[in-house]
């Protein structure tokens, strides 16, 4: 079952490259090596608001459950990935992290 | 009658000899009964790949919390403050009243009993911590493999260890599968429930480190 993993990053105005950049030279790599299959960054509203904040989704894939826990076993103690987060909320207004599983299987056996 | 639980993660010597080894077993299994008050003792060792808890959980129940002595006294009266002084490394030990265990199948036998330690983060807002709880104990809705299980605030002031751990989830499966394959594949626990626990999320209120063991047991503990 491919499982998406989305962050929301809902940054202020005039501070949206500063967060990608940190992003793809300070996460992405090393995401990479854990498993996660980068799947692009996007805009909404699809477009960089100067009075508002906009919101920089981030997406990536895993293949399956094994994916996801392999994943989160080699943040657990990185103090690298702690650092990178503190760095992003000291600039954003909020941020989410989603996972989404498929339609179909996710609703087999919900209660 | 509510019981009043201690439950002692358990880290020994690792040179021990299977003889003292086994002695060490007995002598703790056997504990109920020599210290007043105590009703009910198991000492469960470990599967292997367990995390943060060492080698035994050792489950106590007392009569109530008047009758629970302090752990040292409870060493003590067991005749038990030399062993542990030769052979225990580590001892984290939490205590509380048994308010909310869910015992669906109170005849369960042989199966695996798992007990988590975790540290809510005090500064973790009521309401956010109560959040928490209700998604936690969200889980046997959804993991069927879970036949009883409690959750408890641990009483602060009792805590033995170097951690200040605030609360224990425990669970009683009927096979090793219902907790290394059912627990763990369930969207529930790793998209809903493990985000709480996981430094890279947002909802994180657990401090970094738990105690995750699980071992053996003939008969039901949550349902003392």
């Amino acid at each position: 079952m491919p499982i998406q993993l989305i962050y929301e990053l809902v940054v202020p105005p005039t501070r949206l490259r500063e967060v990608h950049a940190l992003f793809a030279a300070d996460y992405l790599p090393a995401a990479r090596e854990r498993g996660m299959h980068y799947a692009g960054a996007y805009l909404t509203p699809p477009i960089e608001l100067d009075d508002a904040p906009t919101t920089l989704v981030l997406q990536f894939t895993l293949p399956d459950v094994d994916a996801v826990w392999a994943m989160k076993r080699q943040v657990t103690d990185s103090v690298e990935v702690a650092d990178f987060w503190r760095r992003i909320d000291a600039i954003v207004v909020s941020r989410q992290r989603r996972f989404l599983a498929p339609y179909d299987e996710a609703s087999d056996g919900a209660v | 009658m509510t019981v009043y639980r201690r439950i002692a993660l358990l880290h020994v010597d690792p040179q021990l000899s299977r003889a003292d080894r086994a002695s060490f077993e007995r002598e703790l299994g056997d504990v109920a009964g020599r210290v007043p008050g105590l009703t009910h003792a198991h000492l469960g060792r470990h599967f292997p790949n367990t995390v943060g808890g060492g080698d035994y959980t050792w489950d106590l129940a007392f009569a109530g919390p008047e009758q629970t002595p302090p752990w040292s006294d409870q060493l003590r009266l067991a005749d038990h403050s030399d062993l542990f002084e030769r052979v225990v490394t580590r001892a984290d030990a939490v205590q509380f009243a048994a308010t909310n265990a869910h015992i669906a199948e109170p005849a369960i036998s042989d199966f695996v009993k798992r007990t988590l330690f975790i540290e809510v983060e005090r500064p973790t807002p009521p309401d956010k911590a109560r959040e928490f709880d209700r998604v936690l104990t969200g889980m046997p809705r959804y993991i069927h493999a879970i036949r009883n299980w409690a959750y408890h605030r641990v009483d602060d002031e009792f805590t033995i260890g170097p951690r200040r751990w605030t609360h224990v989830w425990e669970q009683e499966f009927e096979e090793l599968s219902g907790l290394r394959v059912d627990y763990m594949v369930s969207p529930y626990h790793w998209g809903y429930v493990d985000p709480w626990f996981d430094p890279e999320s947002p909802h994180r209120v657990v401090a970094p480190g738990v105690a995750h063991v699980y071992s053996p047991a003939a008969t039901t503990i949550l349902g003392w």
